[in-house]
């Protein structure tokens, strides 16, 4: 508690205002060459994360809420918005967790699984986990 | 204490973003937001959703940070894993095509 404290006074004397990373959730392009730059990979991931934690909020939410029209499930065969959302979510992620260990190793980052994680952005998106979470 | 994160620390910590990289002090003071998120989170439990986004956000401006180091990378993602940890919980509890255990203990698919 000591440390959170002495945190909180040394940010009131900062003062400043939030970034604004909502800037980040956006709709990016697919990349049409064989690598794509760390730097674009990471700014498509900061936004997968942006968009990740909103999906964690809808989560949360369909889990108090399961009758609310967002929290749809349907069927496999026409999978409403909360399979959609948990499909893209899941993609998103396999596709993030292969961009960092690429960062990590410093090897190229694949437009294959670059293009992955901009379809999961993207399609995130369009669920209503862009509803949730700070925008 | 969920009361004192989200209505004064994570504030707080927000509020400390913009003005990373303008002092010399930044590698200290990312090491200090480090240990905040380090200590806060044990003590979260259950409520680690609530503060989801905000942690993210604060996890994307450090890593963003040129003067973060190789180590605080390292806790920053220990950190990280802990909020994939909630978000597969999240999922789990609505997945409505997640593996159910059957009477005589197998899984069924």
């Amino acid at each position: 508690m000591k440390k959170l404290i002495s945190l909180a006074l040394v940010a009131v004397s900062l003062g400043g205002c939030a970034a604004d990373l909502a800037k980040l959730e956006q709709v990016y392009s697919i990349a049409t060459t064989a690598t794509v730059p760390a730097e674009t990979a990471q700014i498509a991931v900061s936004s997968f994360e942006v968009l990740e934690a909103a999906a964690t909020e809808y989560f949360v939410f369909c889990k108090k809420q399961p009758a609310a029209s967002v929290c749809d499930p349907g069927t496999k065969a026409a999978p409403g918005p909360l399979r959609l959302a948990i499909k893209y979510d899941r993609q998103g992620r396999a596709a993030r967790d292969q961009i960092k260990a690429a960062g990590k190793t410093g090897a190229l980052i694949s437009s294959t699984v670059y293009n992955l994680l901009i379809s999961a952005v993207n399609n995130l998106g369009s669920t209503p986990v862009s509803t949730f979470g700070a925008k | 204490m969920e009361q004192i994160v989200t209505g004064i620390l994570i504030p707080l910590i927000e509020g400390m973003l913009p003005l990373l990289g303008t002092s010399t002090a930044t590698e200290a003071w990312i090491e200090q937001i480090i240990t905040a998120l380090e200590n806060v989170l044990p003590l979260l439990g259950n409520f680690v959703p609530t503060v989801y986004q905000a942690i993210k956000n604060i996890i994307v401006a450090l890593k963003a940070d040129p003067n973060t180091t190789q180590a605080q990378w390292t806790k920053i993602d220990a950190i990280d894993a802990q909020l994939d940890a909630a978000n597969d919980a999240a999922i789990a509890a609505v997945d409505p095509d997640a593996p159910t255990t059957a009477g005589n203990g197998t899984t069924a698919t």
